[in-house]
């Protein structure tokens, strides 16, 4: 039998793509590798009666109209409004105010133009014909403006404060491993980490009311299977291949993979065209986030200098200006900086249901951190020796964490990788730099989410819209296997 | 104090740039007065004091982006300009003693490059041919005063490599470390770091360029560097320029948003409708002008725009041939240390930080191994290029100096054993020295020469080295500075 399209992965832009497929009468199959859909949404017992999300806290924003449009909050996905963030220092705290407001504007702005720039492109392209022979050039995008600044200098023209400047680089880089001194650092303004609040429940309650709209759609969800090939017939994505030999007829594949993995594992190298294989093969990844899970006696006590409800948003942990650099050469190196960026998230102070009464979860997020050692993979001692610095740093700042632990879950990037199946455990599908960005995401001529393969579309965190919201990406990939199925370009 | 005097066009500065501005302006029967601060023409090509016999200029001892329209215009070659052959091999120095040579000749490229990859060796002849085309396409941004980025297929390409960083694009070409990270340090000019896009655009700007007719050669001018400054102060004292050495100026005098002539440090004043400024743009813009005459917003760009990395000169004078024992490469030759692109990364991360770092790339020439004339017999002289290196140290450049020069030693001894021994005299020339750390950005590389040149103010034209899309002695700048000064004469 054949599906009008099979879904590689169930995470929120699978799970996204499949409703929106469904809902206009086609037969959608999604295959997710682990046992429970929800790829990066997912939400377990990391210590008994403790919840966490393993992989992060928060998603970047939902685009309204696409929250609206896929029927989330009737199926129960509530979000928790994003709170301040806020800068924790040994004898001081920083919130970002009103004086952040100017770059924020500038850079959501900008988010909101590319989106729908991104959006022109899944209108179906006229073919070449014998007048035009070639498709019509892209122009370059990003503009000069966000591809050469660099984000320390552009934060410097806005905020005065040094404390409050390293709070606004900790902010816009996130978990990420990057240089705020080098030109095209502006650019993680335009990715934004997160930003979509907190779902009531933990991550899964979104993962799981995506997934009740696709089967309430009628699509087919099959977990614990794995996607080895991507079969090809005549230049065009016929179907796919399972890990026990299953083959499964479709009319267009859509992979929510990062570029890499789709195009490396599930295709042979002399089997892509040569200057794609290249392509990818050049694309750089940049896996660095470690994330620590806590399972807490009580919640530690709160600074008395700290105004507001500290635990309500992130806590970044003593953010200072050089240290972004020193911590990037590091973990260019291969090695581990004394003095780590570290996001910290107190969950159940917003999500109460996620611990038992009384007690707390909190979570760190650590950037920075190699996914290769210098001196050989990830061994226990190398795994202790991370959380005992990453301990001491929270501990400077706020004394006594570490006598209310009674659990703690280290996740380091190869932990990543093997759980979700992104490159070098980088959750953001590629290294955000002004060649790999926006209309250059994943390449220049290029223009996700089709791809050089005809049936094969891309979505996920790889694409231009997979890094600037949460399920845009899905969604404009389901749009494009629409608008080819009407334009009949798919057999 | 005496009267002032009256002029077409003042030049301020008698390095290369500002000689080869004036004597355009000569030639067009422009009564043009040159002004130096120093008490010698050459500005970086000046000649330095090593001691009796040597002849030696401080900062570099090649040529490969002189305007082929200036040798042609000044007829520099009826001055007696010569060249030590046209074009100089580039090599790769290994501690394993597989070097890689870099020559025009495609096939000994490659043969050299199998020894460690035969698939980049495969990949050679195609990557420079790429790269000489995409360069040929920017010639007109770059060469001319009103020049545009091309158009079609071609700009396609170019607009990925404006964005792309020298070490990107070099991994996409090749897997050979050693073959990257010899070429990375072209890339690596003018303050721009190997992972900042802009570097790989500055590849191609050092391809564009074509010295003695050959794209993307190298010469060494025959005397050194002072013979190009020697046949440039002929060319313009016999136009009629008056040159003045030992003046320096003090400020520029603007008059109702022009700037009408400049006042020199002895009090003097000079009147001139145009004035081209060959120092520094900040200097120009912040120093000499008075405060906001050129705009606050484009003073606070300049100020803010300073390049935290610089690179640092090393003149060695040896008593003895230079011992490249084992060493089996070309004497006339450029030499690079840099086992792999990310010793540019460490010495740049180090050089944020305001510390040397721990591996530090050298590129150095051995001019008397061509022209033994620059030296006593017997004598050498030996050139390095370090970059990139911290241009605000957390010591300061006086203390630094001296570790430097052991580290650079130290490097090349371990290639040539014996090195140090032969050491004689050390002269070292810090970033501040070199250039005013004005950085190549991606926005400087795609402006045109006419929005470099061009300063906010009228009557003054900016044709220095940071007038260049990357700095370099080209004469290019000065020369458009030249003519677009003259087109706006009635």
């Amino acid at each position: 039998m054949r599906y009008d399209a099979a879904i590689i992965g169930a995470g929120a832009d699978g799970l996204a793509a499949a409703v929106m497929l469904v809902r206009s009468g086609l037969k959608v199959i999604v295959l997710e590798r682990n046992e429970r859909p929800g790829g990066r949404c997912i939400t377990r017992e990391f210590h008994p009666g403790f919840q966490a999300s393993p992989f992060c806290d928060e998603l970047p924003p939902i685009p309204p109209e696409i929250f609206w449009s896929l029927g989330l909050a009737r199926l129960g996905a509530v979000f928790v409004p994003a709170s301040v963030s806020t800068a924790l220092w040994r004898d001081c705290a920083k919130s970002l105010a009103g004086n952040a407001g100017l770059f924020r504007a500038q850079s959501a702005a900008t988010i909101r133009a590319a989106l729908e720039r991104s959006e022109k492109d899944i209108l179906p392209q006229r073919k070449a014909s014998f007048w035009t022979r070639s498709q019509p050039v892209r122009d370059a995008w990003p503009g000069e403006a966000w591809a050469a600044r660099s984000l320390s200098d552009l934060l410097s023209g806005g905020i005065s404060d040094a404390g409050a400047r390293a709070l606004a680089v900790a902010e816009a880089l996130g978990p990420r491993a990057a240089h705020p001194d080098l030109a095209g650092s502006a650019l993680h303004l335009l990715a934004p980490p997160s930003g979509s609040g907190l779902v009531a429940g933990g991550l899964q309650r979104l993962a799981d009311s995506l997934l009740a709209a696709a089967q309430g759609g009628g699509a087919e969800i099959l977990c614990g299977l794995e996607v080895t090939d991507i079969r090809r017939h005549g230049g065009k994505a016929t179907g796919l291949r399972l890990a026990d030999g299953t083959e499964i007829a479709a009319r267009a594949v859509v992979s929510t993979l990062d570029l890499k993995r789709t195009f490396l594992s599930l295709f042979a190298w002399n089997d892509l065209p040569p200057e794609v294989g290249n392509r990818v093969g050049s694309f750089r990844m940049a896996g660095g986030t470690a994330r620590l899970l806590f399972a807490l006696d009580s919640l530690p006590e709160r600074p008395a200098f700290a105004t507001g409800d500290l635990f309500a948003g992130p806590i970044h942990i003593a953010p200072e200006d050089s240290q972004f650099g020193t911590a990037y050469a590091a973990w260019r190196a291969g090695t581990i900086a004394p003095h780590l960026p570290v996001i910290l998230r107190a969950i159940s102070a917003t999500d109460p249901r996620c611990c038992p009464t009384g007690a707390a979860v909190m979570t760190a997020t650590v950037a920075c951190v190699p996914g290769c050692l210098f001196d050989g993979s990830w061994t226990n001692e190398k795994r202790d020796a991370l959380r005992e610095q990453v301990l001491v740093s929270i501990e400077r700042v706020l004394p006594g964490m570490s006598a209310r632990i009674k659990a703690c879950e280290l996740i380091v990037p190869p932990d990543i990788e093997e759980a979700l199946g992104c490159t070098d455990g980088d959750l953001w599908g590629g290294d955000i730099a002004s060649d790999q960005m926006l209309g250059f995401r994943p390449w220049l001529d290029c223009a996700a989410p089709r791809t050089p393969i005809d049936g094969l579309y891309l979505a996920g965190p790889s694409t231009a819209a997979g890094i600037l919201g949460t399920c845009v990406s899905g969604v404009f990939a389901a749009r494009a296997v629409m608008a080819d199925l009407k334009a009949r370009r798919l057999k | 104090m005496s009267a002032p005097r009256s002029y077409d066009a003042i030049v301020i500065g008698g390095g290369t740039s500002g000689l080869v501005a004036a004597a355009y302006l000569a030639k067009a029967r422009r009564k043009v007065l040159l002004l130096e601060a120093q008490d010698k023409f050459g500005g970086l090509c000046a000649p330095v004091n090593l001691g009796a016999g040597f002849s030696a200029t401080g900062g570099a001892h090649m040529l490969y982006a002189l305007d082929p329209l200036v040798m042609r215009d000044l007829k520099l070659a009826r001055k007696g300009l010569r060249f030590e052959g046209r074009e100089i091999a580039l090599t790769g120095l290994r501690s394993d003693g597989k070097h890689i040579v870099i020559h025009r000749d495609i096939h000994d490229t490659a043969a050299s490059l199998a020894v460690h990859s035969q698939r980049d060796a495969e990949t050679w002849p195609r990557f420079r041919k790429e790269l000489f085309d995409l360069a040929r396409a920017m010639r007109s941004l770059w060469w001319e005063s009103h020049g545009a980025m091309p158009s079609g297929g071609k700009r396609q390409k170019l607009d990925r490599i404006a964005r792309v960083s020298a070490a990107a694009w070099l991994g996409s070409w090749f897997e050979g470390e050693a073959l990257k990270g010899t070429l990375c340090f072209d890339a690596v000019a003018g303050g721009v770091s190997v992972l900042e896009p802009g570097s790989a655009l500055a590849l191609v700007w050092r391809a564009a360029q074509e010295m003695l007719g050959l794209q993307g050669a190298v010469a060494i001018p025959q005397g050194g560097l002072i013979a190009l400054v020697d046949s440039l102060v002929s060319v313009a004292t016999e136009a009629g320029c008056e040159l003045r050495t030992g003046a320096r100026v003090k400020s520029l005098i603007p008059d109702q948003g022009r700037v009408v002539g400049v006042r020199i440090e002895t009090g003097e004043t000079c009147f001139a409708p145009m004035v081209l400024s060959a120092v520094s743009c900040r200097q120009t813009l912040s120093d000499l002008l008075p405060n906001g005459a050129c705009g606050i917003a484009r003073q606070a760009v300049e100020i803010r725009n300073a390049s935290v990395l610089g690179e640092a000169s090393l003149l060695f004078t040896l008593r003895s041939v230079p011992p490249f024992g084992g060493v089996s490469v070309p004497t006339a030759c450029r030499f690079i240390l840099a086992e792999k692109p990310e010793t540019y990364v460490s010495a740049e991360m180090a050089a944020r930080e305001g510390r040397l770092g721990d591996e530090l790339p050298v590129a150095f020439v051995v001019p008397t191994l061509s022209d033994p004339s620059l030296a006593p017999p017997g004598q050498h002289i030996l050139s390095a290029l370090i970059r990139p290196v911290p241009r605000r140290p957390v010591e300061n450049w006086s203390t630094l100096k001296a570790e430097l020069a052991r580290r650079v030693a130290g490097e090349i001894e371990k290639l040539a054993p014996g090195f140090s021994r032969a050491i004689s005299h050390i002269e070292i020339l810090s970033p501040d020295d070199i250039d005013d750390g004005y950085p190549v950005t991606v926005p400087r590389m795609l402006s045109n020469a006419a929005q470099r040149i061009e300063a906010p103010v009228a009557g003054l034209f900016l044709c220095g080295a940071d007038a260049e899309p990357v700095p370099a002695i080209s004469g290019r700048a000065a020369r458009i500075a030249a003519s677009l000064a003259l087109a706006g004469q009635p």
